[in-house]
């Protein structure tokens, strides 16, 4: 299994608040893990370093084999819509748009301009994560675990190479969330690379790795 | 680019009654635009050829100068402060001597088209038991026609009359409908400074649409005028038509240099009118200015509003791989695309408000005489003001798209939580 993203030695600080005291972290290619802990233990700062929506104080993020420059905003901009696929715990859907149109936008972002292509990737998502026939709705049409399995389609639009999940299922009730987890973990079974934070220690379980963070540091 | 568009283009059209109230400010803004200046500009430029095409680009007259301090001057110097009581206006000799000399050297000349001699004089004109003060203008009309346009203004295009019947006269028509001549081929009666009394017929009527002129002037065989006011072979002004009227200034320098002559362009004769049409663009341009502006402020509204509840959607972007610069773009767009509807919908209904207004008939008198607005319908103004839409559109969008770019998507999704 081949390293697709490291952390190394990552620290933050905000102010005087030390988020993050040094951690390092490996996520290889078919990994799922999860980070759980308590909340402000410093779990989404690390998700957001190591998805380069944010610059650690010190340390360092290395994506095939390459140090990120995070001065670079357009690479870091390029990475993000290449290689990593988000998903939160409020859906951050589009509202003007549909949930094909949602899913389309990534895409676009990455230079697909093909009709058929953006066609045929969509509806794979759209069909792979039960959505069909609801492609045409405006996410307010949506339920909250169809909202959230949209995000999902999107974050996977641009095949990435690893998804970076923050609470994903915080904001579902435990149908929804089950059902969501069951996607994660399909998505998991065909070879996709996981990061997720949870606080939800019975969704961490089903995940391959545990790993937790007390008071800004690796606790196992 | 594409993708940018798209998600501009759906922001945009999802807020419709927000983008509809910008979209028709800056459209009343362009309208607005259009039809003050074809109305201001319209007036402006029909007063202006008409003026100076009647009168001529450039006149070669004699200075009227009155410088009763002249002969202390001469002794004292030029800085003695004098009052000199009970002297009389000079004796001038009103006329250009050596006029064919200058007519045949400025004919040659390619910066003009034509030149013309005049003999201008006052006469009081009776008809009947009315009577009126007149200024009398001796042409040659073959000369007149290449050096001015009075051709387009004789209401039956009997300018050649004064030249086969030597007693006729070309009378303003507001001069004869204030003596009770409705139709050509009334006699008149013209009384001379000195007192010669001359019997003459009106062949035709002056029609220029400039009330002043209509009032006053009364064309006349230049012969016929030399003798009555006893100037036999004399012209007291030259008219110059030249090729390029914006050049009419600076060739006046050059003639006035050339000749001793006082030379006048139309600028320098109409300097009056020529300040108050600058004063009245001033005042057009900077109501338009304000409605610009006003509309500008709505789409900067829109454009803040927007961004403030698009804050998620800005950081879903960003995180999607959206870079900071085409986040400015994808909002600047949209208020591009406000003002370039709002500018497309201005220009249409700046037209409709044109035909509505050249379709208005009343009579207007003032400095000019016309039945209805006088419109400048030229396409400039459509493309000045669409392009004044689109760059208020550009800086009223910049602001907020430029924040919305600033925005640190990681902020966004923290507070979210």
């Amino acid at each position: 299994m081949s390293v697709i993203l490291e952390g190394r030695d990552i620290r933050k600080s905000i102010g005087e608040n030390d988020i993050l005291n040094g951690i390092s972290i490996q996520i290889s290619t078919g990994d799922f893990i999860s980070i759980v802990g308590a909340s402000g233990s410093g779990k989404s700062s690390l998700m957001y370093i190591l998805g380069l929506l944010d610059s650690p104080t010190s340390g360092e993020v290395i994506i095939d084999d390459k140090k990120v420059d995070f001065g670079d905003t357009k690479l870091l901009s390029k990475i993000r819509n290449k290689k990593i696929g988000f998903v939160f715990q409020f859906h951050y859907l589009i509202t003007e748009l549909t949930a094909y149109e949602n899913i389309l936008i990534p895409m676009l972002k990455n230079g697909v301009n093909d009709r058929e292509r953006l066609k045929l990737r969509s509806y794979e998502l759209i069909e792979s994560l039960g959505l069909k026939g609801k492609e045409g709705r405006k996410p307010y049409q949506l339920s909250g675990g169809e909202q959230q399995r949209v995000a999902i389609a999107r974050a996977l639009a641009n095949d990435p190479e690893i998804v970076m999940a923050d609470e994903p299922t915080g904001n579902l009730d435990s149908k929804n969330s089950a059902m969501v987890m069951d996607v994660f973990l399909e998505l998991n079974e065909k070879g996709r690379s996981i990061l997720m934070i949870t606080h939800e220690m019975y969704l961490a379980k089903e995940t391959k790795k545990v790993l937790e963070i007390k008071d800004g540091l690796m606790a196992s | 680019m594409r993708s940018i568009l798209f998600i501009a283009f759906k922001l945009l059209t999802e807020r419709k009654r927000q983008a509809l109230v910008s979209t028709l400010g800056v459209a009343i803004g362009v309208a607005a635009f259009i039809a003050m200046s074809s109305v201001m500009n319209g007036f402006q430029i029909y007063f202006i050829k008409q003026a100076v095409d009647i009168n001529a680009h450039i006149t070669l007259k004699i200075e009227e100068t009155d410088d009763p301090d002249r002969i202390l001057k001469a002794v004292y110097g030029e800085n003695i402060v004098a009052d000199v009581l009970g002297s009389k206006p000079k004796d001038l000799k009103d006329k250009i001597i050596g006029y064919k000399h200058y007519l045949d050297k400025y004919e040659k000349d390619d910066r003009f088209i034509g030149i013309a001699p005049h003999l201008t004089g006052q006469a009081i004109v009776n008809y009947g038991t009315k009577e009126k003060s007149a200024t009398l203008i001796g042409i040659e009309p073959a000369l007149e026609r290449r050096a001015s346009v009075v051709d387009d203004y004789i209401e039956f295009g009997n300018l050649d009359k004064i030249v086969t019947d030597r007693n006729s006269i070309i009378m303003g028509k507001l001069l004869a409908r204030d003596l009770g001549i409705k139709e050509p081929g009334k006699k008149v009666t013209l009384v001379s400074p000195s007192g010669g009394i001359y019997t003459l017929k009106v062949v035709d009527f002056f029609n220029s649409g400039i009330t002043s002129l209509d009032q006053s002037r009364v064309y006349i065989n230049l012969r016929t005028l030399q003798a009555i006011l006893d100037k036999p072979s004399q012209v007291n002004e030259l008219i110059i038509r030249v090729k390029d009227v914006d050049q009419a200034e600076s060739l006046a320098g050059e003639i006035s240099e050339d000749t001793g002559y006082y030379a006048e362009s139309w600028q320098r004769a109409f300097s009056n009118f020529l300040q108050i049409f600058k004063m009245q663009n001033w005042i057009t341009y900077m109501m338009v200015f304000a409605i610009l502006i006003v509309s500008a402020f709505g789409i900067f509204n829109i454009m803040m509003m927007t961004v403030l509840e698009k804050k998620r959607d800005i950081a879903i972007l960003k995180a999607i791989g959206y870079e900071d610069g085409e986040i400015t773009k994808m909002f600047v767009f949209q208020g591009l695309l406000v003002g370039l509807i709002g500018a497309l919908l201005g220009c249409l209904l700046g037209y409709l408000i044109q035909v509505w207004l050249a379709s208005l008939k009343f009579d207007l008198v003032g400095i000019i005489r016309a039945s209805g607005f006088v419109l400048d319908r030229r396409p400039r103004y459509f493309v000045l003001g669409f392009i004044f839409a689109m760059v208020f559109a550009f800086f009223a969008s910049f602001y907020p798209s430029w924040r919305a770019s600033r925005l640190f998507p990681v902020d966004i999704f923290r507070s979210s939580v």
